[in-house]
This record gives C-alpha cells, sequence and structure tokens, in this order.
C-alpha cells in the first residue's frame, strides 16, 4: 500500500504495479542508485553534491550519461529489458536532467524519490513496470548482482566497484 | 554566529515550522541546491544565526542538506573535500563543528 503523499505525487504509480521497498534515506538520491551508491547524493554542479571525477560536472543529459558511465554504464538503443544487462533511464525537462532510474532483473524499473527523509515515515524507492519515455537516454551495463537493488552485498575485501561509497578518485 | 544552545520558544517554533514545509515541498528533489533554494529554506537562513543549534539537531536526526545553510550562517565549512556529497559524512563534521562550540 503506497502512502498518501507517494499516491499524490506519483498517482499512476499504482496501477503501475509501484511497491516501495526501502526505508527513506536521505543520504542518497536517484543517480547514485543507478551507480550502485548509498551514501551520496550524485549531482553536477552542486556543492553538496558528489559528480564522479571526468564527467562533465554540469547539468545535461551528456553529463548524467558520463557520470553513469564512470561506473561501467554504456550506450543502448531503449529501455526494453535484455537479460545479463542493467539499464539507467535519464529523464530530462527541456533537456535538463529530473530523474535518473534503473532497471531491475526481470525488466522492472527501480527508482529513488529524491532524498525522501520525511518524519514520521516516508518513501525512498519505488518499483514498476513501465518503461521509461522513448524521449529518455538510456544505457545499459552488465548486470551486477552485488547492487543493492539486486539484495545482496559486496562481500567486504572483494575486487572491483565499492558499492557503499562513490568511486575513488 | 550562534553564541547559545537554546533557541527562544518562539525561533523554535518557526524553525520547525518552516523546516516541515520545506521538507515536504523538496522531499523528492534530487539536488541539494535545488532544495536550499526554496523560500522555506530561504526563510530558515534569514532567521539568522541563532537557528544554527536548531539545524544542528535536524541534522543529529537525519543528514538533510542543511549545509548551504550551515555555511551561509557561520561562515564555516568543516567538511573535508573528500566526504563532499557524502550526507552522512558531511553531518558528522558538522556536528563535530557544532560541539567544539556547544552548538550540538
Amino acid at each position: 500500500m503506497l502512502s498518501p503523499i507517494l499516491q499524490a505525487a506519483f498517482p499512476d504509480l499504482d496501477a503501475d504495479g509501484g511497491a516501495v521497498t526501502h526505508p527513506p534515506d536521505p543520504a542518497y538520491n536517484c543517480v547514485a542508485w543507478a551507480a550502485g551508491v548509498t551514501d551520496a547524493l550524485w549531482w553536477p554542479a552542486d556543492p553538496d553534491g558528489y559528480w564522479p571525477p571526468g564527467a562533465p560536472d554540469e547539468l545535461t543529459v551528456a553529463a548524467f550519461v558520463a557520470a553513469l558511465a564512470s561506473v561501467g554504464y554504456a550506450p543502448c538503443t531503449d529501455g526494453g529489458y535484455e537479460p545479463g544487462f542493467e539499464k539507467a533511464a535519464v529523464y530530462a525537462r527541456g533537456g535538463v536532467p529530473t530523474h535518473v532510474a534503473r532497471q531491475l532483473a526481470g525488466g522492472r524499473w527501480s527508482s529513488k524519490l529524491g532524498r525522501d527523509a520525511g518524519r514520521g515515515g516516508g518513501d525512498g524507492l519505488r518499483h514498476g513496470r513501465r518503461v521509461p519515455p522513448a524521449a529518455c537516454r538510456v544505457i545499459r551495463v552488465p548486470r551486477n548482482p552485488f547492487h543493492p537493488a539486486n539484495g545482496r552485498r559486496q562481500p567486504a575485501g572483494r575486487g572491483g566497484r565499492c558499492l557503499d561509497s562513490p568511486p575513488a578518485g | 554566529m550562534a553564541t547559545t544552545t537554546a533557541p527562544p520558544p518562539t525561533l523554535t517554533s518557526r524553525f520547525r515550522t518552516l523546516a516541515d514545509e520545506w521538507r515536504a515541498a523538496t522531499r523528492f528533489l534530487a539536488s541539494p541546491a535545488a532544495a536550499a533554494e526554496h523560500p522555506a529554506y530561504r526563510a530558515v537562513v534569514a532567521l539568522g544565526p541563532d537557528v544554527v543549534p536548531l539545524i544542528l539537531a535536524e541534522l543529529a536526526d537525519a543528514p538533510e542538506p542543511w549545509f548551504a545553510a550551515l555555511r551561509e550562517l557561520t561562515g564555516a565549512d568543516p567538511v573535508l573535500p573528500a566526504d563532499r556529497g557524502r550526507p552522512r559524512a558531511a553531518a558528522d563534521h558538522w556536528l563535530a563543528w557544532g560541539r567544539a562550540r556547544g552548538l550540538a
């Protein structure tokens, strides 16, 4: 059951099969979630945001694609489900990025809703079936079983991308 | 700079009203800078340095992006460059800063 706040903000979520899967947490946002990070706010040109070194520090779709490329995403053609790959969709309004969603195993899409931390409860993540609009820039990465959305944490000491902090740099 | 850890009740009440309004209005925003532009957030800053202990108490509760307000109100920035964009670490730095000054 979605909270009244979520139903008001995202009225199509119920019909979309949406469900809250994680508690609210202001320590990470939608871009971080797509990158597999749960302790940082990924946002460009922001004194209180993290942005990967090497990605353009600007609020453009290209900059978002470059930022997510830093954790392995690469361009693909659409948001259709491809077994073995995770996809991320960069939403924009008037060319300005507003949101990033990521695809889960089976094709459902997952979003971190801002930093949602409301006192007295709130909803941190939603999952739904709806495929991102064609206008979204979609990129993909080979599926990482240790992404938080996939229910497994990367074992300590294991090589590869750390999921609990932004990439070193 | 704030010099007390016990702001007057009227200030506390006004701050809580504004903070609740800001939180509700910006909860789905991904950008800390965009959240800091909200009128309720600006109104908190306009309350002046006496509100710093209240902001630090908020940070102790949840690492919301109060950092821009704290920088504006105090002129300080205790967050290490390596921790920029990491709200929990940034909150820890600010709380340590506040404790050292009797504000948190």
